[in-house]
């Protein structure tokens, strides 16, 4: 049985503005499913049930008065726990800010509530995002619904998560290193790193940067697009902002995917890929790539993109963790510690190299992207790994480095500030949702999403490439 | 008597389409014009006059046979040295590139040759670009042609000395540290710095950054934005290009000057201004500000913008001329070698918080535009000094940290990447050209040189204020 919270959020939002749903009764839905799920996976961590019952009473009343309605008019909304909410408890997963109460929702956050949305609970998050498996000193970790001893994937897991198994129709998250992309693909759900300056954040500390990008998760591709209508716009206050239209989103390019030319890269050309990974890729692929009017293989050239990123990333985390780690080092988590202290040990000719190397390899990308319109790649590089593993260890025999090693699959695409979507594509050989990184154009997110779209459409005809559900009766407390 | 080497290029370019002035014509007066004057300035470097005849025979049969003309079409053109130019002699200012022939236009160059404009001459410029004094081994250096002893200012200051000289009405120009405003104001021409990415540069080393933006020079506003409209574009090459629509830069309007809310600000808050310069700032201010809606003295908070500024730059030169450093130390001129050697004290640390700290500063200047539509302060703290000498190094008596700390009151701007016009406005005190910086929010750069417009036609109706004229005819040989 359906109920109000297994909606999409387009199709619960046009229920409320056709008064055959009410806000409130979803909000209700919502809660009961967190209540319901949430002792078991621990995606939720911080709740405003009370303030989300008043908005959603006011929200119900707007509707019967016939007021002109908000995209996001009474939807519930998650928002990760990184993103600063007004009266509700914001511990960026890091025991320093366990009571941490802020004053002032950001921007992300401010743009969803004055589009309608009903901010209804945090996410859990690894401490201050950094790594991909979503589990902290003041939370403890969020489960993978498919399979409680493994990761969820991080560092949007929490949001990820609550998707996956209905506590609500739309979360946000953010990702450095593919935050967004990696525990959507874990968990069954659809993300969108957008072009990089789509969504602009008052929060980057950094701003020139294409580190640190906000988007929208949800469970369809048609959710992205609403919910980053309602979050996207120019903002001077986010330096890479640039003017364009937010609204065209939510109507996003109808794509004929027998015109698409499409290239397809297994592990971007650097990036570590487990064997059995590729291999469902492969077999994925082999289900549809005949829908495309030219799909080929072939690997952009990124050959230096591991070493840029980890010395970019080292001087971002100097740049976002160094007055706490003067300041408070005993209290900062392994993976926050030992970056930063990377990222001191770097000479300043690593730094002006990897800034100059980052360009080059942007250039070489855009002329990557010159004849094709889509660049399929895996989602993670590795089956969720167990819960107590920080990250992963080692792939096809080889011992990664580091705790972002394992990461390059993302971790490439956010250098070259390309918008991507993460989506679900069946089960991976570990019985995991498998999913895929959809790469398009810098700055053309509609179109990108208009071909997600087309694809989802597609998976959905068939059961080996349809989005994955969790058994919620395995979850129910 | 005017020679067409004297017409505006709007005015060039319209009897050139009405066949009442030949490009060939026209090509041979800037010619006759640079023969006459260059040996008393030193502005040009390479030249192609016989390809730029052949082109501007082409020219002439297009229009004789009543082709489509491009913008410029049959416009002179000369290219600052720093660019690369196919087949046509590029030296950089450095003694390592004295016989440099590049194979290909930079993609500015082969734009602006694509809308009609013709490559005739390269201007001079500091070695790589480096300081402004325009002087460097290969050519020698630059002379004011108010006062051939005193500097040009720079970088592009080979490019505004033939504009002023009438040897060219489009030159192009570039922009670190003030490189196409400082020059401007010295030789009484106008500039424009955009907000990074509306001119793509497709050769910059680093891509996420407000340094090295490419802009045009002219003698007034409708020339230089005649110039900017055909190269105003969106090009993926550029990280920081974004979608546009060209035509907001095709023809820009003026800006009713009795609806703005002026700050001025004859020193940024923190730039050293030699205090004849602020007399003549606060003089000229006085002359015009009851043309304004309001007008009051407002620095914006700029902070720790010159730390920034050196550390951000010193990082560029540690990546650009790393193997000339290495390998060819005794071939790159003081300025290259202590902005180098000054980069390599820096930790990454220091880095980390340069980039923060640019953030922040970028996020005021967007504040401080919350409450006034424009800024206008000086745009060069002293007067011309002589050409022998590489950089100021005292104002009022005050020592000067670096051969950069004097040009505070462009690279102030260029930190945050707000858009500046650079207009001439009168004299200075010692006889050569005084010039404003106008200044906007990021991405309202129409608006900007829409204001430098209407001030320019104000300017203009005064001999106090217009736009000086340097002796010609006494220059030449």
């Amino acid at each position: 049985m359906t109920e109000p919270c297994d909606l999409t959020a387009v199709e619960a939002r046009r229920l409320i503005g056709r008064k055959r749903l009410s806000a409130l009764e979803l909000v209700e839905s919502c809660i009961a499913r967190i209540e319901m799920t949430n002792p078991a996976v621990n995606a939720v961590v911080a709740t405003a049930y009370e303030r989300a019952r008043d908005e959603a009473r006011a929200a119900t009343q707007a509707v019967m008065q016939g007021d002109p309605l908000p995209p996001l008019h009474g939807l519930p909304i998650g928002i990760k726990d990184l993103n600063n909410t007004e009266g509700l408890v914001t511990t960026y997963g890091s025991p320093l800010y366990r009571d941490n109460m802020p004053e002032k929702d950001e921007r992300l956050v401010a743009a969803l509530r004055s589009a309608g949305g009903i901010v209804i609970a945090k996410t859990n998050t690894p401490e201050f995002g950094a790594g991909g498996n979503t589990t902290n000193p003041v939370y403890g970790a969020t489960r993978n619904p498919f399979d409680l001893a493994r990761t969820c994937g991080g560092s949007s897991g929490g949001s990820a998560v609550a998707l996956a198994t209905g506590m609500m129709p739309l979360c946000t998250g953010s990702d450095t290193g593919g935050s967004l992309r990696k525990p959507a693909t874990y968990c069954g759900v659809a993300a969108i790193r957008p072009s990089v300056g789509v969504v602009p954040s008052d929060r980057r500390v950094v701003g020139l940067t294409t580190f640190s990008v906000q988007g929208p998760m949800a469970r369809t591709v048609e959710d992205l697009g609403l919910m980053l209508s309602a979050i996207a716009g120019e903002d001077p206050l986010d330096p890479l902002s640039y003017p364009h239209d937010a609204s065209a989103f939510r109507d996003p390019e109808p794509v004929d995917l027998s015109g698409l030319r499409v290239a397809v890269s297994e592990d971007l050309g650097f990036a570590p890929v487990d064997n059995d990974i590729r291999r469902i890729f492969r077999e994925r692929l082999a289900a549809f790539q005949s829908a495309f009017m030219r799909c080929e293989d072939r690997d952009p050239d990124m050959a230096t993109a591991a070493d840029v990123f980890w010395v970019l990333r080292g001087v971002y985390f100097v740049a976002t963790q160094k007055e706490r780690y003067d300041a408070h080092k005993d209290q900062l988590g392994p993976n926050v510690l030992f970056n930063t202290e990377a990222g001191l040990a770097m000479s300043m000719e690593q730094v002006g190299w990897a800034n100059a190397e980052h360009t080059s390899l942007c250039r070489r990308f855009e002329d990557y992207f010159a004849d094709i319109d889509l660049l399929i790649c895996p989602g993670p590089a590795v089956p969720p790994f167990p819960l107590d593993q920080g990250a992963p260890t080692e792939i096809n025999g080889q011992k990664m480095d580091h705790y972002i090693s394992a990461s390059g699959i993302t971790a490439g695409l956010t250098l070259t500030g390309h918008p991507v979507v993460a989506l679900p594509c069946g089960y991976d050989h570990t019985g995991t949702p498998f999913g895929f990184q959809i790469v398009g154009r810098r700055h053309d997110d509609r179109f990108l999403l208009g071909a997600a779209q087309a694809l989802e459409a597609l998976f959905a005809t068939n059961p080996v490439l349809a989005r994955p559900d969790p058994d919620l009766s395995k979850l129910a407390a | 008597m005017t020679d067409p080497c004297d017409l505006t290029a709007t005015e060039a370019r319209n009897l050139i389409g009405d066949k009442r002035l030949s490009p060939v014509e026209l090509l041979d007066s800037c010619i006759a014009r640079i023969e006459a004057v260059n040996p008393a300035v030193n502005a040009i470097c390479g030249t192609c006059f016989d390809r730029a005849r052949d082109e501007a025979k082409a020219a002439e049969v297009a229009v004789q046979n009543g082709d489509l003309l491009g913008p410029l079409h049959g416009l002179p053109l000369g290219v600052k040295d720093l660019l690369d130019t196919e087949g046509l002699l590029t030296t950089h200012g450095s003694p390592l590139f004295k016989d440099n022939v590049p194979e290909a236009d930079h993609s500015l160059v082969a734009e602006l040759r694509d809308a009609g404009a013709i490559v005739f001459c390269k201007t001079n410029t500091p070695e790589f670009g480096a300081g402004a004094n325009t002087t460097n081994p290969v050519w020698g250096a630059t002379g004011n042609p108010f006062d051939p002893k005193r500097i040009c200012g720079g970088s592009s200051g080979g490019s505004a000395v033939a504009l002023a000289t009438n040897m060219m009405p489009i030159a192009t120009g570039s922009d670190s540290g003030g490189s196409l405003r400082i020059p401007a104001a010295f030789n009484g021409v106008v500039a424009h710095r955009s907000t990074p990415g509306i001119v793509p540069n497709e050769k910059h080393s680093f891509g996420y950054t407000t340094f090295s933006v490419l802009g045009p020079m002219a003698r007034n506003v409708d020339d230089m934005v005649l110039m900017y409209s055909t190269i105003a574009r969106h090009d993926p090459v550029d990280p920081l290009s974004a979608p546009m629509d060209p035509a907001d830069y095709a023809s820009i309007e003026e800006v009713d000057l009795s609806t703005l809310k002026v700050a001025v600000s004859e020193d940024l808050g923190f730039a050293p201004v030699d205090d004849r310069i602020r007399a003549t700032f606060r003089e000229r201010v006085d002359i015009f500000k009851s043309s304004f809606k309001e007008c009051d003295t407002r620095d914006p908070d700029l902070g720790t913008v010159d730390r920034t500024n050196w550390i951000l730059r010193s990082q560029i030169f540690l990546a650009n001329h790393r193997s000339n450093y290495q390998n060819n130390r005794d071939a790159l001129g003081p300025n290259v070698r202590s902005n180098y050697e000054a980069g390599l004290e820096i930790s990454a640390d220091e880095v980390a918080w340069a980039t923060q700290e640019q953030t922040n500063i970028y996020r005021h200047m967007e504040t401080f535009f919350d409450d006034v539509d424009i800024l206008i302060a000086p745009t060069v703290p002293v007067p011309p000094f002589p050409v022998e000498q590489l950089y100021c190094d005292e104002i009022n008596g005050e020592k000067l940290d670096n051969y950069v700390k004097w040009l505070s009151l462009t690279y102030g701007l260029t930190i945050p990447g707000n858009p500046v016009t650079a207009i001439p406005c009168g004299l200075e005190p010692t006889g050569t050209p005084f010039g404003l910086q106008i200044c906007g929010r990021h991405y309202d750069d129409a608006f900007v040189i829409g204001v430098a417009k209407s001030l320019e036609r104000l300017f203009a109706n005064d001999p106090r204020t217009a736009r000086p004229v340097p002796d010609i005819a006494g220059l030449s040989a």
